[in-house]
């Protein structure tokens, strides 16, 4: 039975111990605040392990993962307390406040024989992990030649109203604390160390007219790799509908997942002549259906949920640790995601 | 209005917390049109207070400080609460997850408490809770929910945070009071409504589906109009002799949900509604409470057997206390306040 220690028990600890109620073989033995009321109220919920506002009487319990779900200031820091007093950690997104902290927690890590990993929860959600396995069985026909990833947001009063909100002390304020999902995918494929990356990025009017000008919520960045593969991110807090979507192109095929629907779909082969504008629609009809039919079957067996993601990623962390296995995001794809994300805000800002 | 009769002068500090809120700047704008003078108006953020600023306005007289903090801060409330003799306590959480409504309506007051524990010239805790503690569980149909009934013990189950959190606020202000003695009135206002809030119509039916579904019927609507029920948290605040006392702030001629939507609909706008008989509806809520739980949540509790009876089975409120004890009754008439909502919906705000 693994032990699961919670520290930071705002929203997000919510979601997570939400999920980790879950999953077998586990049991939560401490949950932990600095604010000792927030701490208390979460336990009672859950009625299960103690509460404390003090971490090292966590530590006391000797649990084998600590979820971190703090605000991201404090995940170095915190990340690095949990590791050496002898338990892996699963960090909320953003991992750190830059690569160099990732870096270093991640040797940490490794020194210890410990284990860590970041909350991008959505990387592991059934389309996501659709998208993975056609990859992997090489329906790209090759290495990926360009991706694009997309990512539409509606701002929350929550830090809109707060002058003192944590989001605004981040290196890349608003955008940093939900960057991480559509970069982290990005670094999933394009599977190199250090990319060249060209950012710009502006002021919706939407932010101008709330009298918000020193926080940048429209970016756009050209990602590259020498002569090899190419991505475009895409950050936008005005494009409507609200899209979340990724692309990648092949040197035989091309797919593109869409998070908010959880669809995968085949970019479909050309014909000739005016059977270009027949069939092609009439197949991707029949893909959309498909998709359709999967998300019912799949919500049928129980299996389609909107957390569905954060489940399975807790779960094969977990499994990792357990059985001494390898963790479900390797470390090189949480440094080349932070490394990109540190290259975006020391351009934009 | 008679100074004597009140627990503070006209020149006494008074704080408002929430004060950019809804509720909030129509307290500040009674508070000022009753006479004090010395207001301290706590609000996130400076930014967006155009209707805070536009009701203190006529008031060129008053000293009213705008204070800008988070109450998350013990520091900052600690500097907002310096010297105040009354404090109206209108911040709150009142978002979806337990945490965050938690987080802005129970840790939020208790700073607020130990902030005046060591104030010696305190004389109020005036706490804004809402109707919605209530269990009516014990209740029949159609009978009495008064300050006497019951708190619901089950609040969880019911899968509403904000509910929870202002259960656990007021918990926290009695607690504070037989530990410390610290002199608290608590406020129950029913639904709110006036100009600046567009949707309220969560007791006559639901629009999950993308259509309305009127569940109400024949069930009395717990109106309060924005003025009214301003006036009555004020009085709350004020009044000698009332420490310790719970008031339901609800207003005379409260419509049935189905007259109120009739209205609704005749004034804003016509649109789809069917109804749900409470049987149907209740039968509704047992299968999607049951699916909720076979599939681990699949589907969030949000509708469940208790919900539906706390929302629908049909209870009827009082203002008696109020008007007993504070001398309350409402300004503003039911033609003529839903007149100027209905207006506000139509038209917004020119
Ligand atoms: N409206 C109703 O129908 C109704 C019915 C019954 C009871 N009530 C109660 O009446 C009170 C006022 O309601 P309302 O409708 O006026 O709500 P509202 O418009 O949402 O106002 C709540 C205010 O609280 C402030 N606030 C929240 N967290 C805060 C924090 N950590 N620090 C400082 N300020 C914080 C918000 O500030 P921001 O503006 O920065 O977000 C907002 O101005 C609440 O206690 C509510 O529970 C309301």
């Amino acid at each position: 039975m693994l032990k699961i220690g919670i520290i930071g028990c705002g929203r997000v600890a919510d979601q997570h111990v939400t999920e980790i109620l879950k999953i077998r073989n586990c049991e939560i033995v401490g949950v932990c605040d600095k604010e000792i009321l927030m701490a208390k109220q979460l336990q009672e919920r859950i009625n299960v392990g103690r509460y404390f506002s003090d971490v090292d009487k966590l530590f006391e319990l000797k649990p084998d993962i600590i979820h971190i779900t703090t605000p991201p200031q404090s995940h170095f820091e915190l990340g690095k307390r949990c590791l050496e007093s002898g338990s892996s950690i699963l960090v909320e997104k953003p991992f750190t406040l830059n690569v160099s902290e990732a870096k270093q927690l991640i040797e940490i890590a490794e020194k210890l024989d410990l284990k860590v990993t970041v909350g991008h929860n959505i990387q592991f959600s059934n389309a996501a992990n659709r998208l993975r396995n056609i990859i992997k069985s090489g329906y790209l026909g090759g290495t990926p030649v360009h991706i694009e990833s997309l990512w539409c947001h509606e701002h929350s009063n929550d830090y809109i109203n707060d002058k003192n909100h944590w989001i605004r002390f981040l290196p890349g304020k608003i955008v940093h604390d939900l960057i991480s999902h559509g970069v982290a995918i990005i670094a999933e494929f394009m599977n190199c160390d250090n990319p060249k990356v060209v950012a710009h990025g502006h002021v919706s009017p939407i932010l101008r007219n709330m009298n918000e000008e020193s926080m940048v919520d429209e970016i756009r960045v050209h990602i590259y790799d020498n002569d090899n593969v190419t991505a475009h991110y895409i950050f936008s807090s005005q494009i409507r509908p609200i899209i979340k979507q990724f692309r990648i192109f092949g040197p035989k095929k091309s797919l593109i997942m869409d998070h908010e629907h959880q669809t995968v779909i085949e970019f479909t082969s050309n014909y000739k002549y005016y059977l270009n504008h027949f069939i092609p629609p009439l197949i991707d009809a029949k893909q959309h259906l498909g998709n359709f039919i999967n998300n019912i079957v799949k919500f049928m067996k129980r299996e389609h949920y909107y957390e569905a993601g954060r489940k399975y990623l807790i779960e094969c962390f977990y499994r990792s640790v357990a059985d001494n296995t390898p963790v479900p995001i390797p470390y090189k794809q949480i440094v080349l995601t932070h490394k990109i994300i540190d290259d975006i805000f020391n351009q934009i800002y | 209005m008679e100074e004597s009769n009140f627990i503070s002068s006209y020149n006494d500090p008074i704080l408002i917390t929430g004060s950019n809120g809804f509720i909030g700047h129509k307290v500040v704008e009674t508070l000022l049109s009753y006479g004090f003078k010395n207001l301290r108006c706590f609000v996130r953020s400076s930014k967006n207070i155009s209707s805070l600023k536009q009701v203190i306005a006529p008031f060129d007289k008053a000293r009213v400080e705008i204070f800008e903090g988070n109450l998350l801060s013990a520091e900052d409330c600690k500097k907002a609460t310096k010297h105040v003799r009354v404090l109206f306590h209108l911040a709150a959480g009142t978002e979806k997850s337990f945490a965050g409504c938690y987080m802005n309506s129970v840790v939020t007051t208790k700073n607020l408490l130990e902030s005046i524990l060591r104030n010696k010239t305190f004389k109020r805790f005036v706490n804004v809770s809402s109707i919605t503690v209530y269990s009516n569980k014990n209740l029949n149909r159609n009978k009495l929910l008064d300050e006497e009934c019951e708190i619901d013990s089950n609040i969880i189950g019911r899968g509403e945070a904000y509910s929870w959190g202002k259960i656990m606020q007021d918990q926290m202000v009695i607690d504070y009071n037989k530990k410390f003695n610290i002199p608290y009135v608590i406020v129950r206002p029913g639904v709110v409504y006036g100009p600046g809030k567009k949707r309220i119509l969560g007791l006559v039916g639901i629009d999950t589906f993308g259509f309305f579904i009127h569940i109400g019927g024949s069930n009395i609507f717990p109106l309060t109009y924005i003025e009214n029920c301003a006036e009555a948290i004020v009085l709350a605040g004020i009044k000698k002799g009332i420490e310790g006392e719970v008031f339901n702030i609800v207003d005379d001629e409260l419509p049935t949900c189905r007259s109120f939507l009739k209205m609704y609909k005749k004034s804003v706008g016509n649109f789809f509604s069917i109804y749900m008989p409470y049987c149907f509806f209740y039968f509704f809520c047992y299968l999607w409470e049951k699916y909720s739980k076979w599939s681990n949540g699949q589907i969030p509790p949000v509708f469940n057997r208790h919900v539906c009876a706390i929302g629908y089975k049909g209870t009827r409120y009082t203002n008696q206390k109020l008007k007993n004890l504070l001398d309350w009754k409402p300004k503003v008439s039911f033609n003529q306040a839903s007149k100027k909502y209905f207006d506000y919906v139509k038209n917004g705000d020119n």
